[in-house]
């Protein structure tokens, strides 16, 4: 169980901030969140609840390719809800911290109706009083913001907002680590794929390999089949029992 | 290394392919032949890849058809 580590108000908020931040970082490094993607986004999630106060619920939109905006790791139904729901209604704070601006702070939901008119309504319809968004990143046909939710209107100020924006800032590095490593790791089985594939080349047609590797990216583009994929099939069809010629000698 | 302790070498994979296209064995399998060649021969792996690639290509006549 992760160790509740909210921010006062107090005197002491700042040696807190530092304290829970601190807690925040290390808990994302320990837990293992260059593993994999998701389980980085799940990691983020839980410490924004138990980091930053009065956030009750939390998620993080992703956009893929195509500018579709994802909701992933949703700490429960509504946050999923409400965050799909902005790609639907093509409006939100959201998306508004995804592409405009770097926060958008909610401090009261039933005053966004004019700035967001369908979708402050069914926020304000699944019991939400305030939100908080933050930018995590821009790359190049992606992006992604941390979303955070509290049932009350009012809890959420300027200071609120400052600690949930140096949260961000360590998530979004955190997360672009594992987004790296996916990626290289994507990258290295790719490349493993590749290889095998100019193998079998070599050995049913006897060229070398160069010539695989031009005949490989002949397929893909003659077929416009990604190149890792031509090389999947391949590798895949040779491992086939009873095709004509591997025969075990 | 790979993750499975393989070496980062192309020619590596590149002589799984070929085993697993001669024989019609699985990828793990050529990956295991490999490993137990090499290890017959007293080399590395990457050594016995290259001997795997490097035989193969010689014979046909380095990127002109064999067959």
């Amino acid at each position: 169980m992760v160790e509740q580590h909210v921010v006062s108000t107090g005197g002491r908020a700042g040696d807190d901030l530092a304290r829970a931040l601190e807690d925040a970082a290390r808990g994302l490094v320990e837990r293992g969140a260059d593993e994999d993607v998701e389980h980085t986004l799940q990691l983020i999630v839980r410490g924004a609840i138990h980091t930053i106060p009065h956030v009750e619920q939390a998620g993080v939109s992703l956009v893929e390719r195509g500018g579709i905006v994802t909701a992933r790791a949703p700490s429960n139904d509504v946050v999923r809800e409400l965050d799909e729901l902005q790609t639907e209604l093509g409006e939100g704070p959201c998306l508004d911290s995804i592409w405009y601006e770097q926060r958008t702070l909610i401090e009261d939901m039933t005053q966004v109706r004019a700035r967001w008119p369908r979708w402050a309504v069914e926020a304000e319809r699944r019991g939400i009083g305030s939100l908080m968004a933050f930018q995590l990143f821009t790359d190049k046909g992606s992006a992604g913001a941390l979303n955070l939710y509290a049932s009350e209107s009012g809890v959420f100020d300027e200071a609120t907002a400052d600690t949930g924006s140096l949260f961000a800032t360590q998530a979004a590095l955190v997360l672009h680590g594992a987004r790296r490593v996916h990626g290289m790791a994507g990258a290295l089985a790719s490349r493993d794929l590749i290889g095998q594939a100019k193998g079998v080349l070599i050995e049913r047609m006897g060229v070398g390999p160069e010539r695989a590797f031009a005949l490989l990216v002949e397929s893909s583009q003659q077929t416009n089949i990604k190149l890792v994929d031509v090389a999947a099939w391949l590798v895949d069809e040779a491992q086939k029992p009873g095709r004509p010629g591997n025969q075990r000698r | 290394m790979n993750d499975d302790g393989r070496p980062f070498d192309p020619r590596v994979h590149q002589a799984e392919g070929m085993l697993t296209a001669r024989y019609g064995v699985p990828i793990t399998e050529a990956a295991v032949m490999l490993r137990a060649w090499a290890a017959r021969g007293h080399v590395t792996v990457t050594e016995m890849a290259a001997q795997v690639v490097g035989t193969l290509v010689v014979r046909r006549g380095n990127g002109h058809r064999g067959r």
